[in-house]
């Protein structure tokens, strides 16, 4: 156990959770250096797990080309790195830390988890003849980062819902709000409303490359596989998150988007781990 | 455009709603399949899921009115175009009239593929299953297509198979898919192969299925273009209309 946190991914792991800490204090002392090292530590957890994927590609492991993004540790481990990455995009134009804070924990998370379930996400074996295709990079390399968007928007939103329930909804002066006043344009809710539409547009964009890559490969778009049904489902729920958010007053326009949005990381969830794990199917290769 | 009905049908709490209903039936079907209320039908596809993907459909075409006035007009069109393309393009793939017939193993000879002709064919008829998988049966079919004007182009395609029947003794049949290996392609001919196996693990008949991959561009062009209208309608923020400016 100890020599796997001495991996490369052991390092990844330790430096994604340092990085979350630094966002943190970061977002609560916000005149502290702690942004700056937020920033350094993340970038260079980022460029190292950069490389660390490289390798994997370029190595014995994965012939032909194909990218290491064929199992469920792959994809996980993926996810962290494209999720700080993108949180790192974001954040150059928001400036509030949360989508650093949000993106650093899941991948903190996910990093632990490979390294403390490797035989349950990553089982041996051939990568199976029909991940042999440039579809692959491109169809889960788009979908998970969208899963990494919806876990952003997970943690921001359970932040949300915990914030609320221990401080109460914010007072609104007077009582005349209506569902068509602005919301007030709290950095949180900023940061969680950008994570939710870009985990919508991610996932929605990954289903359809998916479609027309199972088109080329099994003859149909579209075949209600357990993995393409809760792939749907996922995007169902995150445009509720957002219509729901449009359809309350402005009060609640937080709380609504979060409890849609915890709902949508779970189908998420079960969809990354539930289904290659649990459900037979034609992705059930993916484990 | 001021109509109650159309701003009932367009409401975020409703469209929030029914997608609420959807993700949830789904996900019911997904785990164990709602018989009781599929009367007979696919878990997926019944009386009352047509009902929802309906009354979507109607709230999704509301809500592109009322954007339509707005600074979203160019995301509802660019959705609106993508998607008609994508339509296009997978009807016009998939229409049944380009698809080649299936062709039974014992009339492997020279049957007629839409326009094409499988000249040879051959298979392992003794295949035997080893530990229950199916992966790497190999084949091989040798496929000729002719022209009009006589020219010939031969190709020939070997992989794994993707379906199995197997036939048990009492006369049921349990089918399972298996991911195909790389499409098989003659000219722009592609062949989506299926065998079918008996209880006694010999081939028992063999599907062929021709994709044309002409409307492939059309296909491309609408996911992109749909894609950047969702991009607009998620991004852009709503102003106002261009029609009735507020005060």
């Amino acid at each position: 156990m100890i020599a796997q946190f001495a991996s490369p991914d052991g390092v990844l792991a330790g430096l994604y959770a340092l990085a979350g800490l630094a966002w943190l204090v970061g977002i609560i002392d916000a005149r502290g250096p702690w942004r700056v090292l937020a920033w350094a530590v993340s970038i260079g957890a980022v460029g190292l797990h950069g490389a660390v994927f490289c390798l994997r590609w370029l190595g014995p492991d994965h012939p032909g080309g194909i990218p290491p993004l064929a199992t469920l540790r792959d994809a996980l481990t993926a996810s962290a790195w494209l999720g700080v990455g993108l949180a790192l995009v974001a954040e150059l134009r928001l400036r509030r830390g949360w989508l650093g804070l949000a993106a650093s924990l899941w991948a903190a998370g996910v990093m632990f988890a490979s390294l403390a379930w490797p035989g349950v996400l990553s089982p041996g074996g051939q990568t199976p003849a029909i991940l042999r295709s440039g579809m692959l990079g491109v169809h889960v390399g788009v979908i998970i980062l969208g899963h990494a968007a919806a876990a952003m928007a997970f943690v921001l939103s359970s932040v949300q819902l915990v914030g609320s329930a221990m401080r109460g909804l914010p007072a609104q002066p007077g009582a005349a709000s209506t569902r068509h006043e602005p919301c007030r344009a709290l950095p949180l809710d900023r940061c969680n409303h950008l994570a939710i539409r870009l985990a919508l547009l991610l996932i929605a964009a990954g289903t359809v490359l998916g479609s027309v890559w199972a088109d080329v490969a099994w003859g149909r778009y579209w075949g209600w596989d357990p993995k393409e049904t809760w792939a749907l489902i996922t995007i169902a729920l995150l445009a509720a998150s957002l219509l729901a958010r449009r359809a309350v007053r402005a009060r609640f326009k937080p709380i609504a988007m979060s409890a849609f949005a915890v709902l949508a990381f779970s189908a998420a969830l079960f969809n990354m781990l539930g289904v290659n794990l649990l459900l037979p199917g034609l992705h059930s290769y993916a484990r | 455009m001021q109509l109650p009905f159309l701003r009932w049908l367009a409401s975020p709490a409703l469209l929030a709603g029914e997608l609420t209903v959807l993700a949830i039936w789904l996900g019911y079907a997904s785990l164990a399949p709602l018989r009781f209320l599929s009367w007979g039908w696919s878990p997926y596809l019944n009386p009352p899921l047509l009902a929802i993907w309906a009354l979507l459909a109607a709230s999704g075409l509301a809500c592109a009115v009322r954007f339509w006035r707005g600074r979203r007009g160019p995301g509802v069109w660019a959705l609106a175009v993508g998607l008609a393309c994508l339509a296009g393009g997978a009807i016009a793939q998939r229409a049944p009239w380009r698809h080649g017939q299936a062709i039974s193993y014992r009339e492997y000879a020279d049957a007629p593929l839409d326009g094409q002709l499988v000249s040879s064919w051959s298979a392992l008829d003794d295949y035997e299953t080893r530990d229950g998988g199916f992966h790497d049966l190999p084949f091989t079919v040798r496929v000729l297509r002719t022209w009009p004007d006589g020219r010939e182009d031969a190709g020939q395609a070997t992989g794994p198979i993707t379906r199995v029947r197997v036939r048990q003794a009492d006369g049921t049949t349990t089918e399972a898919r298996i991911a195909a290996n790389q499409p098989l392609r003659v000219g722009n001919v592609q062949f989506v192969h299926d065998r079918w196996i008996g209880s006694d693990g010999r081939v028992d008949a063999v599907v062929l299925r021709v994709t044309h991959r002409g409307a492939m561009p059309v296909i491309w062009i609408g996911m992109v273009t749909s894609l950047a209208g969702l991009a607009w309608l998620l991004f852009v923020p709503a102003g106002p209309s261009r029609r009735e400016p507020t005060p």
